[in-house]
């Protein structure tokens, strides 16, 4: 009989079995919230009684669900752009100036995934209130908030991005007659524009899903989601509180399919350039 | 009147001076090359006439007009980097087009251009290819090509082969040069490879600790280096250390290992003065017969032999130094031993003093 040729395993078994047992373990509750948002009872239980779309419809009857669904949409895209342009600049200074107190400047700016939320949204709110500029409980004030802790993953995608950008690109570009914002346009934005688009969909997806921050912040007639959920879920436990949840994990899968195919129609249609 | 003229150039990094006071003037069409080891501050030199970098002090003109002042985009210069910089999110058509499209041309203009310069560059038919789908030297002539089209008034190359391999380096190199002297465009080399710089180049400046060494034309670097710097750095040589013992209008007399020798006399020598002789390898014969008329000779034995193919290597000990022969291998080259005393002999021409 002949012997099966010696092959180094190029990941070892255990690995295999501990990844998988991780990704069964972080995909578990995503599939409960999935089952329950179908559930036909009257409670939020799980295993379901059986499968209806009556939550489903619920959440889109709701008077506070859909609203606020729409409100963490909105917050998190104005939050997404803001974070972008004011991360791309930020990185642009932190990765190509030499000034003193520049290493200070990135913790400072970085800190904010560092801290609690909580904490966050309290010192926004006290200092909002103290100082009585007219941000507490707004949409302004809470977009503010929501920057705050979206903007570093920008930062750190993009001075990433930049740090190992090559700088001759840019020279070449301004010696064939480009102007510097022709040569920032025309070339480090397109090369550094995977970074945005990983940066931005970060960012979208934290303030979408934020709460700690929101807490504090939220302006009385309109709430973003995962505040609704939580005040909601405190007098009834509905099934709609699931649905909902649904519709926010359809969400940022959307957004992360979204993404490579971006990524991939790039590839693609650099390809077949002109 | 001169293309690009440096004018005192100065560039200071904090405490250390990367570029001291370099004035050069460079004519209409020459490719003028500057040569050195790395640091020498050839690649300051030519980033500052881009415009890339700032200039401390000097100034730098093109056409007789000073553009210290003004942006890279607005010298009319064209840059070939060492790494191409091919803007990899475009294919070649687009790189090509990069520089007319900013310039606004329209489109059936840019297409005509962009195919001459193709075909300029032989790499007609691969428009669409991208940056990672070329190799070293594809992206070379795409770089160039790239350049060449928007029809600058001066090219600058930054060390432009060095990221090649060998062969292609060679070929690469003829084809610059004939390229560059079909169009007649001043040029600015910078190499650290002393080949390159007397292939191709007019005239070389040899830099050194951010200063010119020496300037002068291939033939005048290589066969008169104006120092032991010089010497070392451009081809291979043997320095023959010893002193002028004696000083007529034609020459002077050398003497070195306890021999004399026929050598010319330069200004800055005199009598009593330590030197030494320069000899290039092929410029050294080996023989049994003695030295003819204008010829030196000095009594050597043989230390080592080694075969180069094209070429024997000797090295020969005369005295308590040693000087290094190259000669083709022809018909009538003498079967030489280790150990053997032959003659080492030189023409008077080729005899060229340096002060120590």
């Amino acid at each position: 009989m002949a012997n099966k040729p010696y092959q180094e395993a190029l990941v070892p078994g255990a690995f295999k079995w501990i990844a998988g047992l991780a990704l069964f373990i972080l995909l578990v509750p995503i599939f409960v919230v999935f089952l329950a948002g179908l559930n036909s009872g009257d409670f939020l239980t799980f295993p379901p009684e059986g499968l209806s779309l009556r939550w489903i419809k619920a959440f889109f009857e709701s008077d506070s669900y859909l609203p606020a669904y729409l409100y963490s949409l909105i917050i998190a895209l104005t939050a997404m752009v803001i974070s972008l342009i004011l991360g791309t600049l930020i990185s642009l200074l932190l990765v190509r100036s030499a000034f003193a107190g520049r290493a200070l400047l990135r913790a400072v700016v970085m800190s904010p995934i560092m801290l609690p939320g909580i904490v966050i949204g309290l010192s926004l709110y006290l200092f909002y209130i103290s100082f009585d500029i007219g941000l507490a409980r707004t949409q302004a004030g809470l977009v503010i908030g929501h920057v705050l802790v979206t903007c570093p993953y920008v930062i750190g995608m993009v001075s990433a991005a930049l740090v190992g950008f090559d700088r001759s690109l840019e020279e070449a570009a301004r010696s064939l007659g480009a102007s510097r914002w022709e040569t920032f346009r025309k070339i480090t934005i397109p090369l550094i524009s995977p970074a945005l688009i990983a940066g931005g969909v970060f960012a979208f997806i934290v303030s979408f899903g934020q709460f700690d921050v929101s807490l504090f912040l939220t302006p009385p007639n309109n709430t973003p989601l995962p505040i609704a959920l939580y005040t909601s879920l405190r007098y009834t436990f509905e099934p709609t509180a699931a649905a909902a949840g649904i519709f926010a994990i359809f969400l940022v899968v959307v957004s992360m399919v979204i993404t490579a195919k971006i990524t991939n129609l790039r590839r693609i249609t650099a390809a077949n350039y002109n | 009147m001169s293309n690009v003229s440096l004018k005192q150039l100065v560039k200071t990094y904090g405490s250390t001076t990367a570029v001291d006071d370099v004035s050069v003037d460079i004519a209409e069409g020459e490719f003028f090359s500057l040569l050195g080891p790395s640091g020498c501050g050839k690649s300051t030199t030519l980033r500052m006439i881009a415009g890339f970098e700032s200039i401390s002090s000097g100034e730098i003109e093109l056409d007789g007009r000073g553009v210290s002042a003004l942006p890279p985009e607005k010298r009319d210069i064209g840059f070939v980097f060492q790494n191409y910089a091919i803007f990899p999110h475009m294919n070649v058509f687009d790189n090509i087009a990069f520089g007319l499209r900013l310039r606004k041309f329209p489109a059936e203009d840019i297409k005509k251009r962009v195919t001459a310069a193709l075909e300029q560059v032989g790499m007609s038919g691969l428009e669409a290819r991208l940056q990672n789908e070329m190799s070293g030297g594809q992206q070379q002539r795409v770089a160039l090509a790239r350049v060449l089209v928007t029809e600058p008034r001066i090219l600058l190359l930054d060390e432009p082969l060095s990221a090649l391999d060998k062969n292609l380096r060679e070929e690469m190199k003829f084809w610059i040069k004939n390229l560059q002297s079909n169009l007649g465009i001043t040029t600015i080399y910078v190499t650290h490879d002393q080949g390159e710089a007397l292939t191709m180049s007019d005239r070389i400046a040899v830099m050194k600790g951010g200063k010119i060494a020496q300037l002068g034309t291939p033939r005048d670097i290589y066969q008169r280096p104006k120092d032991v710097f010089v010497a070392k750095f451009i081809g291979e040589s043997s320095l023959l250390q010893g002193k002028v013992t004696d000083a007529s209008e034609t020459g002077c007399t050398f003497t070195a290992a306890g021999q004399s020798f026929k050598a010319m006399m330069r200004p800055d020598l005199k009598v009593g003065d330590a030197a030494a002789l320069v000899l290039r390898p092929e410029q050294v014969l080996v023989s049994d017969d003695a030295p003819g008329e204008d010829w030196n000779g000095a009594s050597g034995t043989v230390t080592s032999i080694s075969y180069q193919g094209a070429t024997l290597r000797y090295e020969l000990a005369v005295g308590d130094q040693t000087i290094i022969s190259e000669s083709a291998i022809g018909p009538d080259t003498p079967e030489l031993a280790n150990g053997q005393t032959v003659n080492v002999m030189w023409h008077v021409d080729h005899a060229w003093l340096l002060p120590v």
